[in-house]
C-alpha cells in the first residue's frame, strides 16, 4: 500500500462497521478520541489521507 | 451466587487445585455489553489455568450482566464497583488469601475503582485495559450512528454528541441490544485508568498484531505513569488476535501463559 492506495470504495470489506473498528483500533492505540464531526468519507478515501488526519490528531 | 443488594451475583468459583498447595486467589472482573460475551472463553481458560496453578479464582457477573440478577438497565457504575470490592471480600474470607483482581477492558477500570472501597489495596492483572473510559462510551455510542459516519455530511448527522447529551440529560438510551442507562454511561465517562497512590504490582498485559509483539503507544504513556506513582508494573505484550471483539470467538494461548507466569512470580 501507498500514500495515494484508495481504500473507501476500493476495497470491498471496508464498510460503516470496519471503518468503525479502524476508528476505534486508532484510538486505543494512540490514545486520542475521535468526534463524528472530524470524519467523513474523504478521511478514509487514501492511505494518505488517513494518515494525514491520525497526524492531524497526534499534533492537536 | 453471592447475596447482595439488587439480588444475587452469580459467580464461578474455581478453587485451586493441581499438584502443589494453594498459593493464591484473583477476582475476574468482565468487560462491557458485547465483549463480555466474546470473551468467556478466554475468561474461562485463565481461570482454570490459575487454578491448576494454585490460586483460587472467582468470577462474578455484575449487576445485570450474565446470569446475575437485574437487568443491565438497572445497573449503575458505583454498584459495579461495589459488586467488585464485595467480590474480593467474599475471596479473601473464603481462601484467606489477599486476592488479586484480574480485569478485562473496562473491567480494568472497575477494578482500579474497587481499590478505593477495599481495607488494603490488592495487585492488579490488566488484560488489554481500557485506558480512557470517555473513549469506551463514545465507542460503544459510535455504534449506533456507524451507517452515518461515512455516507453523510457533519451537519445532517444524529451523532454521538446528541446521543451524549441524551444521556445527560437522563434518557436511557438502546444501543446493541443493551439498555444503556446514564447511571452508568456516566460513570464510565468519567472512570480512568489512573495511577493508584497506593504502591501495588500490576501485570499489564496486551495482545498485539505486531511482530515483534509490543504495547500500544498509548499504553506505554500510562505504563510510565504508574511506574512514576511507584507501582510495579510488569508490562507484557503477546502475539494473538483481539479475542474480546472478534468475530468469531478466539482464544490467545500466550496471553494464558504470560498471565500465569506473572502472577506465579507474586505468589513465590
Amino acid at each position: 500500500m501507498a500514500e495515494d492506495s484508495p481504500l473507501l470504495g476500493a476495497i470491498p470489506e471496508l464498510d460503516s462497521m470496519a471503518v468503525v473498528t479502524v476508528i476505534t483500533t486508532l484510538e486505543e492505540r494512540f490514545g486520542f478520541i475521535v468526534a463524528d464531526d472530524e470524519i467523513d468519507g474523504s478521511t478514509f478515501a487514501t492511505v494518505g489521507s488517513l494518515v494525514a488526519f491520525v497526524k492531524s490528531k497526534l499534533g492537536a | 451466587m453471592l447475596p447482595l443488594a439488587g439480588g444475587g451475583r452469580f459467580c464461578i468459583f474455581h478453587p485451586a487445585a493441581g499438584p502443589s498447595a494453594a498459593v493464591g486467589a484473583a477476582v475476574y472482573v468482565h468487560p462491557f455489553a458485547e465483549e463480555m460475551n466474546k470473551s468467556r472463553r478466554m475468561a474461562a481458560l485463565q481461570a482454570r489455568a490459575l487454578s491448576a496453578a494454585g490460586i483460587s479464582v472467582l468470577q462474578i457477573d455484575l449487576l445485570g450482566c450474565g446470569d446475575s440478577a437485574g437487568d443491565f438497565g438497572d445497573a449503575t457504575w458505583p454498584i459495579w464497583v461495589a459488586d467488585v470490592a464485595e467480590a474480593v471480600r467474599w475471596l479473601r474470607a473464603r481462601t484467606g488469601f489477599a486476592p488479586f483482581v484480574w480485569g478485562l477492558r473496562s473491567g480494568c477500570l472497575l477494578a482500579v475503582a474497587a481499590v478505593a472501597a477495599l481495607e488494603s489495596a490488592p495487585d492488579l492483572v490488566f488484560w488489554q485495559p481500557v485506558i480512557s473510559g470517555r473513549q469506551h462510551l463514545q465507542q460503544f455510542l459510535r455504534l449506533r450512528v456507524a451507517g452515518e459516519l461515512i455516507g453523510r455530511a457533519g451537519a445532517d448527522r444524529t451523532g454521538t454528541a446528541e446521543l451524549r447529551a441524551k444521556l445527560e440529560s437522563g434518557a436511557t438510551l438502546d444501543i446493541a441490544g443493551y439498555a444503556l442507562v446514564p447511571g452508568v454511561a456516566m460513570g464510565l465517562d468519567a472512570a480512568d485508568l489512573a495511577p493508584l497512590p497506593a504502591r501495588v504490582r500490576v501485570a499489564w498485559l496486551e495482545v498485539s498484531s505486531s511482530e515483534p509483539p509490543e504495547l500500544s503507544p498509548a499504553a506505554r504513556m500510562r505504563v510510565s505513569a504508574w511506574q512514576a506513582a511507584g507501582s510495579d508494573v510488569i508490562p507484557v505484550a503477546v502475539a494473538g488476535l483481539p479475542f474480546w471483539q472478534t468475530q468469531e470467538i478466539a482464544e490467545c494461548p500466550a496471553l494464558i501463559e504470560a498471565t500465569t507466569s506473572a502472577v506465579l512470580r507474586w505468589c513465590a
